[in-house]
């Protein structure tokens, strides 16, 4: 699904920079990705995501070279096959559930909310027990509640790849289980990949491989 | 495109106080200097039209433009006193016909304008209901006073009186509504108009009562023929046909009082040797021609004018700069939404027109409610600046 090869990336102030030898993620499989802030976690994230370009190496997600695609191109691929979750939810505040959940489709012409679209949208609702608040605005509900409207809206549009930029860093124990449940079940259940970035490490343990992040970038894959 | 509108729409509800509020703001602060350059170009239409038709306007000698507003527009100015005798000597002139206008009393606000027939003539003023006053008591009533009032022709209204606490003041008279005018968009729609001799009797000037013969108890004294009454003489207060008959004046009308009397030269020639005359030979007196004191009047109101809009054009940047202000601030908090937007896949182009879609709505919003505040200004100002004139 993923390949990583020879990657090179720095901000143009010279103060970070990133290498990484060589990763793969494979179809299907849940990775989390620990390590101390500030060590380029998020920014893995953005390369994989195309919303950053590495300056060498190849990024590959199912065979596509992300680093050679337009930026009209990545943006296309990334709103049909990449679902992305954030740390703070970034809902808009002035779209109901409903609307937050369908929000990619409203953002590129090449997706059509369709009959089917949101019949799909009230099912995820219902996996994720949202079903009866669809018509509420984010600022009518939790926190935790919050985060699940976010997952929905990455899930919408029956993405492969799910990137997730600690997801439950904003939650109580609570809804950190129970986020984490509906994650990992639907996307196991979709059959998508799910790249995680977190510092919760009984979180960490739920997912299929845990990636040490300061070892990844020395050298060393996996923990 | 559908999809950017319905984010748009949704922004746009979600926060309807904001862009309501900013849409009002701006909306405001542009409509106010057209509706008034409206108001005051309607304003200078009206005043010059009525100024325009009335050649000339003589009073006492005081302020031209109290005697202008005080006798074409009916403001509640006092105005000094002349006497008759200069409204008959006019018509002995022949050089001009004269409309006298007594302009002191009034009902309940509204003017009593003591003048004679002549002035609906002049006015080109048309009954609407009734007929012109042919004999003292009667009045008619401009449109505005009448509904003011809730009188119609064969009710009767009251003068009121000059001051409650004066019991030898005038005394109110009963009159009896004749006539109401159509409507003339002027300030005789709110004008009671009555023969100048009410006007007089009102003053009391004039007075009937019952033949002192046939009341010996009112008799204070009698000199060779003429009897002289007591205080218990009763007075009508109210002339009706029966009455009429004992209304008499005491003294000289070449003395009774009159405001201002609108000249009607008969020709040029005698419009220029009237306007020597009271240049030269009438100290007490002055004549003018009314649309040059409303041209001055306008003037003066253009220089306010002007200034005023230059204060008002200060405010309109002042407000463009908060309104500026606000988009920015606007944009800097919706940063989160946005590079969340440009996340997922957005295109900038998108992000960009959905900022300036807030811009633009709110412009656009301001806009229409400009337009529609000019357009009921232009519709209905004409209405409202008579009904305040």
């Amino acid at each position: 699904m993923i390949r990583i090869d020879n990657l090179h990336f720095s901000y143009p102030d010279g103060n970070f920079h990133l290498d990484i030898s060589e990763l793969s993620i494979k179809q299907g499989e849940s990775i989390a990705i620990i390590g101390p802030s500030g060590s380029g976690k998020t920014t893995l994230l953005n390369l994989i995501c195309g919303i950053s370009r590495p300056q060498r190496g190849d990024i590959f997600i199912d065979d596509l070279s992300i680093n050679t695609q337009s930026e009209k191109a990545l943006r296309q691929y990334r709103i049909a096959h990449i679902g992305m979750v954030f740390q703070s939810f970034e809902l808009l505040e002035y779209l109901n559930v409903l609307d937050n959940i369908l929000l990619p489709y409203r953002l590129d012409k090449t997706l059509r909310i369709e009959k089917e679209t949101v019949i799909r949208a009230e099912d995820i609702a219902k996996t994720f027990s949202m079903e009866d608040k669809l018509q509420r605005y984010p600022s009518q509900l939790s926190q935790g509640e919050q985060q699940r409207v976010a997952i929905m809206r990455a899930l919408i549009t029956g993405a492969k790849l799910i990137i997730a930029d600690e997801p439950t860093g904003n939650l109580d124990p609570v809804n950190t289980n129970l986020v984490a449940d509906l994650l990992l079940n639907f996307v196991k259940k979709e059959g998508a990949t799910l790249v995680t970035v977190t510092h919760d490490h009984t979180f960490a343990k739920r997912f299929d491989r845990v990636i040490d992040f300061t070892q990844l970038i020395e050298g060393e894959k996996d923990v | 495109m559908s999809d950017l509108f319905y984010l748009l729409l949704r922004y746009l509800l979600f926060y309807r106080v904001k862009i309501i509020i900013l849409s009002l703001s701006l909306a405001l602060v542009a409509a106010i200097p057209l509706g008034l350059s409206i108001a005051s170009s309607i304003t200078n239409e009206h005043l010059q039209a009525r100024a325009e038709s009335t050649p000339l306007l003589l009073g006492a000698k005081g302020s031209k433009l109290d005697l202008v507003i005080a006798a074409l527009y009916f403001a509640d100015q006092e105005l000094p006193i002349m006497t008759y005798k200069e409204i008959e000597t006019l018509h002995e002139s022949t050089l001009t016909n004269v409309i006298p206008i007594y302009r002191k009393y009034h009902v309940k606000g509204s003017p009593i304008i003591g003048t004679t027939p002549d002035y609906f003539t002049f006015r080109k003023l048309q009954m609407q209901d009734g007929r012109h006053f042919v004999r003292i008591g009667e009045c008619v009533l401009g449109k505005n006073a009448a509904k003011r009032l809730g009188v119609t022709v064969g009710d009767t209204i009251i003068s009121s009186p000059d001051n409650v606490f004066d019991i030898a003041g005038t005394y109110p008279l009963k009159m009896d509504v004749v006539g109401v005018l159509k409507p003339s968009a002027t300030a005789d729609d709110n004008a009671v108009f009555a023969d100048i001799k009410t006007s007089w009797i009102i003053e009391g000037l004039a007075h009937g009562h019952d033949k002192l013969e046939n009341d010996p108890k009112s008799i204070l004294k009698r000199e060779d023929e003429t009897l002289i009454a007591n205080a218990s003489l009763m007075q009508y207060s109210y002339i009706t046909s029966e009455n009429m008959h004992s209304f008499h004046f005491h003294g000289k009308q070449s003395a009774f009082p009159v405001n201002a009397a609108i000249l009607l030269p008969h020709d040029h020639k005698s419009k220029t040797i009237l306007m020597g005359r009271y240049m030269s030979d009438k100290p007490l007196q002055m004549l003018i021609e009314p649309h040059k004191v409303i041209t001055s009047l306008i003037d003066t109101i253009f220089d306010i004018k002007n200034l005023a809009l230059v204060i008002l054009l200060v405010i309109l940047a002042a407000t463009f700069a908060i309104a500026v202000l606000v988009f920015i601030l606007s944009i800097r908090l919706r940063r989160n939404e946005l590079q969340t937007i440009l996340k997922i896949g957005a295109s900038p182009f998108r992000v960009k027109m959905l900022l300036f879609g807030e811009i633009i709505s709110v412009l656009l919003i301001a806009s229409v409610l400009v337009s529609i505040s000019v357009l009921v200004m232009n519709m209905l100002g004409d209405k409202l600046i008579y009904l305040i004139l």
